[in-house]
C-alpha cells in the first residue's frame, strides 16, 4: 500500500520540538501516524466486537475441509525455531 | 499502544489454535492502537502455510487499523546486548525486538509466551509491560472430524 504525503502546518514552537525530536534520531512520520491511530482510537471509543470479526473473517476466509495444516504450538520456541529452519532447508 | 506477538496474531486467525477463545476473549477487551513488528510478520508466516489464513491476517490487521512498528538502528546494540544477556534461555530475534520496541516506546506488548511475564524482564532490568489474560501451559486443539 503506498503511503500518501500529508502537509501540516506547524507553529514555530511545534517546529522547534520537531527538530529536537528529530536530532534524538526519532521519525516524526512515526510519530505522526502514532498520533492519529491514537486520536481516532480515542474519538471512536470503540472496541473490537470478537464475535462479529471472527464470523466476518470466517465468511471472508472460510476454513476448507482439509483444515490448516500441522503446526509446532506456538508458545515452544524451540520447535517454533525448528519449524523455520526445516522450512528454509527445503529445496525450491 | 500495543505490540502484538505472534502467538496472539496465530491464535486470531485460526480456529485451531489452543489460544483461540483466550486471544479473542482479549480482543473484546483491550483498546489499541496495536502495531506490529515486521519479524513478528515474518514468523508468523512462516507459521501459516495456506492462503486463507494468511489472508486473514490481512484482514485482521486491516480491521485493528494496526501500525507498523520497527526497531531503528540506534537500539540493535541494546538488542544483541539483550540477546547475549539472555543466552543461555535461547531467546530469539522477534522476542528481543519486541522488548526493545516495547521499552523504547513505552508500550504493552500482546502475548501468551510465559517467559515475558517469568523470565524477561527491560534491557533496564525492569519488568515489562504486557497485557492479556495469564499464560498456562496449553496444548492445540485437535482438529474437528
Amino acid at each position: 500500500m503506498a503511503n500518501r504525503l500529508l502537509n501540516v502546518r506547524l507553529t514555530p514552537e511545534d517546529e522547534l520540538l520537531a527538530k529536537r525530536l528529530r536530532a534524538r534520531g526519532l521519525s516524526i512520520s512515526d510519530i505522526v501516524r502514532r498520533a492519529l491511530r491514537e486520536a481516532a482510537a480515542s474519538f471512536e471509543n470503540t472496541r473490537i466486537e470478537p464475535a462479529e470479526l471472527e464470523a466476518e473473517m470466517l465468511r471472508r476466509y472460510p476454513t476448507p475441509d482439509a483444515g490448516p495444516a500441522e503446526r509446532p504450538d506456538t508458545l515452544n520456541r524451540r520447535a517454533v525455531r525448528e519449524h523455520i529452519r526445516a522450512k528454509l532447508r527445503t529445496p525450491r | 499502544m500495543i505490540l502484538i506477538d505472534t502467538n496472539v496474531l496465530v491464535a486470531l486467525v485460526d480456529e485451531h489454535d489452543g489460544l483461540r477463545s483466550r486471544a479473542l476473549a482479549d480482543l473484546g477487551k483491550l483498546k489499541g492502537p496495536f502495531e506490529v513488528l515486521d519479524a513478528v510478520l515474518v514468523e508468523t508466516f512462516f507459521l501459516l502455510n495456506e492462503q486463507y489464513l494468511r489472508q486473514r491476517v490481512r484482514f485482521l490487521l486491516e480491521r485493528l487499523a494496526a501500525g507498523h512498528a520497527h526497531v531503528h538502528a540506534d537500539l540493535w546494540s541494546s538488542v544483541f546486548d539483550w540477546l547475549e544477556k539472555y543466552a543461555r534461555q535461547e531467546p530469539d530475534l522477534c522476542d528481543a525486538l519486541l522488548i526493545a520496541a516495547a521499552t523504547h516506546q513505552r508500550c504493552a506488548i500482546w502475548t501468551y509466551d510465559a517467559e515475558f511475564t517469568k523470565l524477561w524482564r527491560s534491557p533496564e532490568g525492569k519488568p515489562l509491560q504486557l497485557v492479556g489474560s495469564a499464560t498456562k501451559a496449553r496444548r492445540r486443539k485437535p482438529k474437528q472430524p
